[in-house]
């Protein structure tokens, strides 16, 4: 099949789709561009989710017990940002008889922004177990988390204290406990503080981005050779499967460039990381990036390729079948839904990595590149169930090249209607 | 003569229309073969099958006896009806792409590229991109694209279409200096001057049916003398009223008879003697454009109510 002329053509349609995307403006700016872009991200990101609140809180307590003030000030001591307590605490003295008018008072000086906001203690705090916060805010999970937790230890070292427990004795009961992360790896156990997590999430958006950028590439350019006509004189030289199969290799090359451009960066932003936390004597963040084997990166790395052409073929297979961009749009839909599907499998495939429903769900061709990615990275799977995957998705890639081909010989001199599926389908036999 | 492309039962339908029925087609080596129709009778569709872009639903094509399509792509090359080339792509960068696709090596094909460029006045454009340039010379480097691969056989559609004169006239020369260098030459028009000026053979097509087709004198001695040339003094009412004369055009000093029957043509020339003063009579030869009238005018009537569905296919 592949004689050696042939062979010669798919390298020229391939180096033609290389430097024509390569040398653009476009890819160029992006490539420097996005890993600034996404260190932006990414700092967002942790920032929300490393929420440690504002620096400072003016709190007012009104404490009805008269008993929980002093140890709840006690336990939110502890917590200083920048050298400075975090928490401000006001005793206001409390009066039962008048607790509406202190109420209304707290009220409007919470609204005049003397303080965030104001706790309320009833008297029979210790019967009910209720309290309350009033404040303007009462979605800052962060406080109310601090509040919560500081409150009921003040009220079980006050329970306890009530029941003639000695405080030595109280202080081992409320002696906290912490639950860490320990991951299992055959090279041995280390910390794991969602860092595993983390990457494998990083590495499947930035594969779904890269699915969707170079699927649409893929698809302007058969929209665009078909439009313009040049299609007509390509294929007097060579045949629909040589031509497709070259702009895919193309294509995934430059995005296999734009790729190392940006791992490159990554690696220079952590080696320096590295050296200057290694510099300050402290291990910081940079040393808590989770240690992969070699193999594993080769193993994403195929997952990478295999991905990109199964998608490209079937946005290839679009742009075929439609002669305008906005019929793209639609047309294009059922594949950004399955993409969206293997996004949303992800927590799933996370919590049991080796279980039945990940085996299986990981295996479906078009999930592989974003699942297994994260199996991989979570919990490796056995060999067989990589091998298999591989298979299945390059199985898939030949049978839609094959397919966007055959769409494209016949949809390529059409211009004008969208065809429907039955037309599509006669295009299929035809061909 | 061998036959540089052969097409034997072609046929090709698009959806319900049929383009092309069981088409024969022998193109002679070294020829210039004029394959003429109306808009819409399957010119462009043939083209397409001989380019192995379309593939025929039924019969064979041959180039220099090796099947259509595959490597035999590389013996010809086209130059489509609606031009197509890389908008965004720098025009000499462009025309080595489509070179080195038709399997020519990579410095071989920069010397052409240079050669071409310079010999159709392109070479100020060589570092442009091909939207940058006009659409005449979008053409001519469309023209240069088909010449590059330097195949035997070049296959045009439309080939001077959109020209101006001059430029018309130049890629004329560059077609009779390949023909003088062996070339194979087949391309399709629906202008018969341009077909009559330069071609060897032809072969006429309407609604996706060969009407005829042969060697171009073949064909016009082939069609009979029906047209007599008159030069005469007197009424010119009268020639309308001769005996075997189906329509008489009148051009001032002269007049061209059409004939029912050419065989009766003494017959007339005996009628308008003793009625006119006639100075000339002769029995012309019909133009590539009388015997294209007359061949189409007269085709089957399901044929013609197919035409008008084809062309919006063809």
């Amino acid at each position: 099949m592949l004689d050696r002329r042939r062979f010669a053509k798919l390298g020229i349609v391939i180096q033609r789709e290389y430097l024509q995307r390569v040398r653009s403006r476009g890819f160029i700016v992006f490539t420097l561009l996005f890993p600034a872009l996404l260190a932006g991200y990414i700092t967002v990101i942790m920032a929300i989710s490393h929420n440690t609140g504002k620096a400072r809180y003016r709190l007012a307590v009104l404490d009805l017990s008269g008993k929980l003030y002093a140890p709840l000030a006690r336990a939110l001591a502890r917590a200083r940002v920048q050298g400075k307590p975090q928490f401000q605490l006001t005793p206001v003295r409390a009066d039962a008889a008048y607790l509406k008018e202190q109420q209304q008072a707290l009220d409007s000086e919470v609204l005049a922004r003397k303080y965030d906001g104001y706790l309320l203690i009833p008297a029979d705090v210790f019967q009910s177990g209720q309290a309350s916060y009033h404040a303007r805010t009462v979605t800052d999970f962060f406080l109310l988390q601090r509040l919560q937790s500081a409150l009921r230890t003040a009220a079980s070292r006050q329970r306890l204290a009530a029941a003639g427990i000695s405080s030595r004795v109280a202080q081992l009961v409320l002696r906290p406990l912490k639950l860490r992360q320990m991951e299992i790896t055959p090279a041995g156990e280390h910390a794991d503080q969602g860092q595993t997590f983390a990457l494998a999430y990083v590495l499947g958006i930035l594969l779904y981005m890269m699915l969707v950028m170079y699927g649409m590439y893929m698809m302007r350019g058969v929209i665009a050779e078909k439009t313009n006509r040049t299609a007509e004189v390509v294929l007097s030289s060579l045949d629909t499967n040589t031509l497709m199969l070259g702009k895919l290799i193309g294509l995934g090359a430059a995005g296999l460039t734009q790729f190392t451009v940006w791992l490159f960066c990554l690696a220079l932003v952590t080696g320096y990381g590295l050296i200057s936390a290694h510099l300050a004597g402290m291990p910081g963040v940079f040393g808590q990036i989770p240690k992969l084997p070699p193999l594993t990166y080769l193993a994403l790395v195929i997952y990478f390729v295999l991905g990109f052409l199964l998608y490209a073929a079937l946005y290839g297979a679009i742009g075929a079948s439609v002669s305008t961009t906005e019929d793209a749009q639609q047309m294009q839909l059922p594949i950004t839904l399955l993409l969206v599907a293997a996004i949303f499998l992800i927590p799933m495939v996370l919590s049991h990595p080796s279980g039945m429903r990940a085996l299986l769900l990981s295996e479906v061709p078009f999930f592989a590149p974003i699942l297994m990615t994260l199996r991989l990275t979570a919990a490796p799977p056995p060999l067989w169930q990589i091998g298999l995957s591989w298979a299945l998705m390059l199985a898939f890639c030949w049978l839609f090249i094959r397919l966007a081909a055959k769409i494209y010989r016949t949809g390529m001199l059409m211009t004008g209607k969208r065809p429907n599926l039955a037309e599509l389908l006669r295009w299929l036999r035809a061909a | 003569m061998p036959s540089a492309i052969s097409l034997r039962g072609v046929s090709k339908t698009y959806g319900s229309v049929r383009a092309l029925q069981a088409l024969d087609l022998d193109i002679p080596a070294g020829s210039v073969y004029g394959l003429l129709g109306p808009n819409g009778s399957g010119k462009t569709t043939t083209l397409r099958m001989i380019t192995a872009i379309l593939l025929p639903d039924s019969g064979e094509i041959s180039i220099f006896g090796h099947p259509a399509g595959g490597n035999s792509r590389d013996l010809l090359s086209y130059l489509p009806e609606e031009r197509g080339l890389y908008p965004k792509m720098k025009l000499a960068e462009q025309l080595v792409f489509f070179a080195r696709l038709k399997s020519v090596p990579r410095a071989e094909a920069e010397r052409r590229t240079r050669f071409w460029l310079e010999r159709l006045e392109l070479a100020a454009w060589a570092a442009r991109r091909v939207n940058e340039l006009s659409k005449g010379m979008q053409q001519k480097a469309q023209f240069a694209v088909a010449l590059l691969g330097d195949p035997k056989i070049l296959i045009l559609d439309e080939v001077t279409s959109g020209l101006d004169p001059v430029n018309a006239e130049l890629v004329r020369e560059i077609l009779l200096e390949q023909r003088a260098a062996g070339k194979t030459i087949l391309f399709s028009t629906h202008r018969m001057e341009d077909a009559e000026r330069i071609c060897d053979a032809i072969c006429l097509i309407a609604t996706g049916r060969k009407l005829l087709d042969g060697d171009i004198n073949q064909v016009r001695a082939g069609a009979g003398r029906k047209t007599a040339r008159v030069e005469f003094r007197g009424d010119a009412g009268l020639l309308s009223q001769a005996p075997g004369v189906s329509q008489a055009d009148l051009y001032g000093n002269y007049a061209e008879l059409r004939l029912q029957d050419p065989g009766r043509a003494p017959e007339l020339l005996r009628w308008l003697a003793p009625r006119l003063e006639i100075t000339h009579f002769e029995l012309l030869q019909p133009t590539l454009n009388q015997i294209f009238l007359d061949t189409v005018a007269q085709p089957a009537p399901e044929a013609v109510a197919a035409a008008g569905l084809e062309a919006s296919h063809a």
